[in-house]
């Protein structure tokens, strides 16, 4: 099972170039930072107070970044917004923290500071697919396929979007009507309060990146 | 059951718009002709004599586009090449028949000047999913996941090479990838490789009556 985070990673990997593609190269740490927080919170792990995250239950996940950064917060002299945490933790070491990790569980191959694909992805095995193209076929049935969205996945389409990479699933002439019916599902998802506001900081802070010159 | 021609226009409608998406417009009709000859060689109503088209079944299909082709193929006394054929046949008006055939066969729906998808398209599908998700679905599975491709998906994506409308079915983060991919699933097939031609062809013309 991947983790929120690893699969926002292999979507933003550009195949040819075998790098992060250019479009989300600037915004990849923050999308990366607020996949571990909304898992976190998904898990029932984070709660949100006056704003600010707070640990709820501190029982390490089994994932190393996670319980990391889940001791971070529980450490923390004071409580914070999602978005100082986002910042504290989306530094250029994330994503390649990240690419490790999936390398060592033979998701990915890093060759020459390629990443490369492992295929067939395990989890799937009666496919020469690689993970990233499992990744997208589940965002694909979600918003074309009108399969049942779950909320780990709304999540991650959610930070796509705020990262603005929708066009790393979705093709020009679908692009418009998926962003509309991503939209619907992030509106109608019962997230609770502390994945909520980090999807919304996300989005500010993903915002203020893109515009940024 | 679906035409070639008409999986071609359904990959080409826009999401939403309810109209052909605006990059098609230049290549898509020489595409559609290439989808009807390529119809016709499915069915063995015709077979390919080196570049030129013999018709050898001139019965009926169950469809009127393939028929008019066939009509049109009767008339001539020798083969012609598939160019001319692609040439000829690929008129602006072609869209417009497929599109009215699509919504007879229950697959679109005209609302006011545009089209809607009709769904669930598969009558047995479990998924509230149109025609064309499912359509880029297999598409997707036999460039991307290795999936065995059936021989009428192999022309599909020659045709859609030829037009240059690859970048209608992947992403962009795919798409050299999956280019050399399709290359090599259609090496040397005869249709696509005119319709590019015939594309070409218009291009240098286009290009040179400009400069």
């Amino acid at each position: 099972m991947l983790s929120l985070y690893e699969e926002f990673f292999l979507i933003s990997i550009d195949d040819d170039k075998g790098t992060v593609s250019l479009s989300a190269s600037t915004v990849i740490a923050y999308g990366l930072a607020g996949a571990i927080l909304a898992e976190l919170a998904l898990k029932g792990k984070l709660c949100l107070e006056d704003e600010r995250l707070k640990v709820l239950d501190g029982t390490p996940t089994g994932d190393e970044i996670m319980d990391e950064v889940l001791s971070s917060i529980s450490q923390s002299d004071k409580p914070h917004k999602p978005i100082r945490w986002i910042r504290m933790m989306s530094g250029n070491k994330l994503p390649k923290r990240v690419a490790n990790g999936l390398a060592a569980k033979n998701i990915i191959h890093i060759e020459q500071k390629r990443y490369l694909w492992v295929i067939p992805y395990l989890a799937y095995p009666m496919q020469d697919a690689s993970a990233k193209y499992w990744v997208k076929q589940h965002m694909r049935e979600m918003v074309l396929g009108g399969v049942a969205p779950e909320s780990r996945e709304v999540a991650l389409l959610s930070l796509i979007d705020a990262c603005r990479l929708l066009n790393l699933v979705f093709t020009k002439d679908e692009r418009k009507a998926a962003s509309k019916k991503v939209e619907d599902l992030i509106k109608n998802e019962p997230f609770g309060d502390a994945v909520a506001k980090t999807l919304e900081e996300i989005e500010m802070a993903a915002t203020i990146t893109i515009m940024s010159p | 059951m679906l035409t070639l021609g008409e999986e071609l226009l359904i990959l080409s409608i826009e999401d939403g718009k309810g109209a052909l998406t605006p990059f098609t417009s230049e290549t898509l009709r020489y595409g559609l002709a290439g989808a009807i000859l390529a119809d016709l060689a499915l069915q063995e109503k015709v077979i390919l004599e080196k570049s030129r088209l013999a018709l050898v079944d001139p019965t009926s299909t169950a469809d009127p586009i393939l028929d008019e082709a066939i009509a049109a193929l009767a008339k001539e006394n020798k083969p012609r090449k598939v160019i001319h054929w692609i040439n000829s046949m690929g008129s602006k008006k072609l869209s417009r028949k497929i599109f009215k055939n699509l919504s007879e066969k229950g697959v679109l729906r005209s609302e006011e000047h545009r089209y809607a998808w009709v769904i669930p398209y598969e009558a047995d599908s479990l998924l509230n999913a149109s025609a064309k998700y499912w359509l880029k679905t297999r598409l997707r599975k036999v460039v991307l996941a290795g999936e065995e491709p059936e021989l009428r998906m192999v022309l599909l994506l020659s045709l859609l090479r030829a037009c240059r409308l690859l970048n209608l079915v992947f992403t962009r983060d795919e798409r050299s990838e999956a280019g050399r991919q399709v290359g090599e699933l259609v090496k040397g097939e005869t249709i696509g490789e005119a319709v590019a031609y015939v594309i070409k062809k218009i291009e240098t013309a286009a290009s040179s009556a400009d400069g």
